[in-house]
Formats: C-alpha cells, structure tokens, sequence
C-alpha cells in the first residue's frame, strides 16, 4: 500500500501514520435481482475471541485536517476506501479499501449483508487472514 | 404570426426539457432512470486550461463522467468512452469527463496510453467530485437540457457498444439548440 501512496503523491508524513493500519482489500458484487445492503458496523474482525478495531470512514478527515494534508490526496484516499453503507442495486459492484488497526496475528472476517426488513440477511465468513509485516511479505498462518 | 410561431416553439422546448425522462428511450443495463434532482455545480478548467460550466450546457444533455488513473474500471472503460465521445461528436451532446484529484503529469501520462483524444476537465483537489456524491470510481451521470440529474449509471460501461449509443443518440434527439 506504500507503494501505492506513494505513487499517487501523499505526503511523506501521510504514509507514515498509514503504516500502522492494516488495509483489508474488499470488492463486493451484488448478483442478486433485488438490492443488497452494505453496512461496515456490521462487519466484525476478530482475532482469537478478540474483536479487531476498525477505522470508520469519519475518523480521516479530522487527523488530515490536523496534519494538512492537502485535499487532493485526501480525497484520493477516501476514493479507496470502500463506502460505509451503500445499497447496492442488482448486479452492481464496488471495490475498496476496509482499513483496520494493524496486527500480526491471523484473524476472521465475519460479514453480514441486509436484504431488507423481514429477510434473513446474508453471512459471509473470511478465516485465515493476516495483514502484510512492516517489509510486506505475507507471511504463513 | 412570426411571434406566435416562435412563442409556441419555446413553449414546446420548455415542454420536452420537462418530460425528458417520459419520452426517454429504454436504457441499457447498468443505466438506471433515478428520481430526477437538480445537478449539482461543475465548473472546471480542462487540462488546457480552458473553463467549462455544466450551466452553459443547458438546452444539450450531458454526460458527467469522474474517473481516476489508480482506477482498475476506469482503466478498462475509457478506451469506450473515447470511442463513444469520436462516434457521437456531431450530435448535441456535451461531455464532462472529470479526473478526481490528479495533476497533470498522471491525467496526461494515463490518457496518452489509453484514450489520447479526451479532454479531460481537472477537478484537482477531488471538491467537485465530492458534490456529485458518486457511489465510487467510475461513475457517470446523464444530465437532461434542463440541468436535471435523470440517470445514474452502475460502474463502468460499454460505451462503445450499440446499444449504448443508440439510448446515448435518441436522448441527444431531445436536445434543444440555445440561441
């Protein structure tokens, strides 16, 4: 993700504070008919029993501000992220960015999509992941 | 008679601009028809330099596109749009085609490779972007001769495809030439 940063001309000081996130990598395709609701507060990451915090979207702006960071790459970094909520329309698909605080442990995705009021929404669980170590390599579970 | 005559061709004008959406084609997939809302501001330089403002465009619909180089789908889609921009060129038909957040050296270098012949309109601190609210990158949006926001559309497109310059010409049909 540095990398990536960079490239797209963050701030040095910008990067830095992003090293201490991990950067869960989502993309999320609706093929049902009807529309599926994204909601990230219900999406929960844990770690051996442990529950992981997760980054809100809000939580950004306020640490750019602080640091000056110039707009345009704030609003590049919002762009990657995935959104928040979003209802998606049948068949529709976004990508994005869910960023947590880092860790080194192997941890589990548990994601609950909403399909309205009265319907069971769907579950979809995501085991044995691991962010990248400070040099980027992926290491075994 | 002359006045008359032309009173009543306003009066048309003003009634197509304001049934846009019911005599509108069917529109291809990943084109919805949304509840219509005044568009929002887009006043932009291009990368030449030169002013362009969606509120001069009334009378035309215009296709309001945001993009990113670091954009995998806007990637794949913009040859399409170069492509669909060079077939419908001749018809009343306005195109906004807005980079967000990227100097000069990125639009220019991302362009060069994949569609050399757009211009496209520099929103470099990503505001713009930000007004229009899209649902992510890529998105566009097709304003009506009114300054109406009538269709949002689902990701990247085939542009280039029949079927989307067909809905892209018959909606270019309702334009009406300012005097």
């Amino acid at each position: 993700m540095a990398a990536f940063f960079e490239a797209r001309g963050f701030p040095k000081v910008m990067i830095e504070e992003l090293s201490a996130y991990c950067f869960f990598t989502a993309s999320v395709k609706n093929k049902r008919n009807d529309v599926l609701q994204l909601d990230l507060s219900n999406w929960v990451f844990t770690s051996q029993g442990q529950r992981l915090q997760r980054i809100p979207r809000s939580q950004w702006p306020p640490l750019w501000k602080e640091m000056d960071i110039p707009l345009a790459s704030q609003s590049t970094f919002r762009w990657m992220l995935l959104p928040e909520r979003l209802d998606f329309y049948a068949h529709e698909k976004e990508g994005g960015n869910v960023v947590l605080k880092k860790t080194m442990a192997v941890f589990s995705l548990r994601a609950r999509f909403g399909l309205g009021e009265n319907t069971e929404p769907v579950m979809v669980t995501v085991d044995n992941l691991q962010c990248a170590d400070a040099a980027g390599a992926i290491k075994s579970p | 008679m002359v006045l008359c005559a032309l009173l009543t061709g306003m009066l048309i004008s003003g009634s197509t601009w304001a049934d846009a959406s019911l005599s509108a084609p069917p529109a291809p997939r990943g084109i919805l028809s949304i509840a219509a809302y005044p568009a929002p501001p887009l006043v932009l330089n291009d990368i030449d330099g030169n002013r362009f403002s969606l509120v001069k465009q009334k009378g035309r619909w215009v296709f309001v596109h945001f993009w990113a180089s670091w954009c995998g789908p806007c990637r794949r889609e913009m040859p399409a749009i170069q492509q669909m921009v060079e077939k419908l060129k001749t018809l009343p038909l306005a195109f906004a085609i807005v980079n967000t957040a990227e100097n000069e050296d990125a639009v220019f270098t991302f362009l060069g490779l994949l569609a050399p012949d757009i211009v496209p309109l520099m929103d470099l601190d990503g505001m713009v972007t930000e007004a229009w609210k899209p649902r992510g990158l890529p998105s566009t949006y097709l304003v009506d001769p009114a300054g109406v926001v009538r269709y949002q559309v689902l990701g990247g497109r085939p542009w280039d495809e029949d079927e989307y310059l067909r809905f892209l010409t018959a909606l270019s049909a309702q334009s009406v030439q300012q005097n």
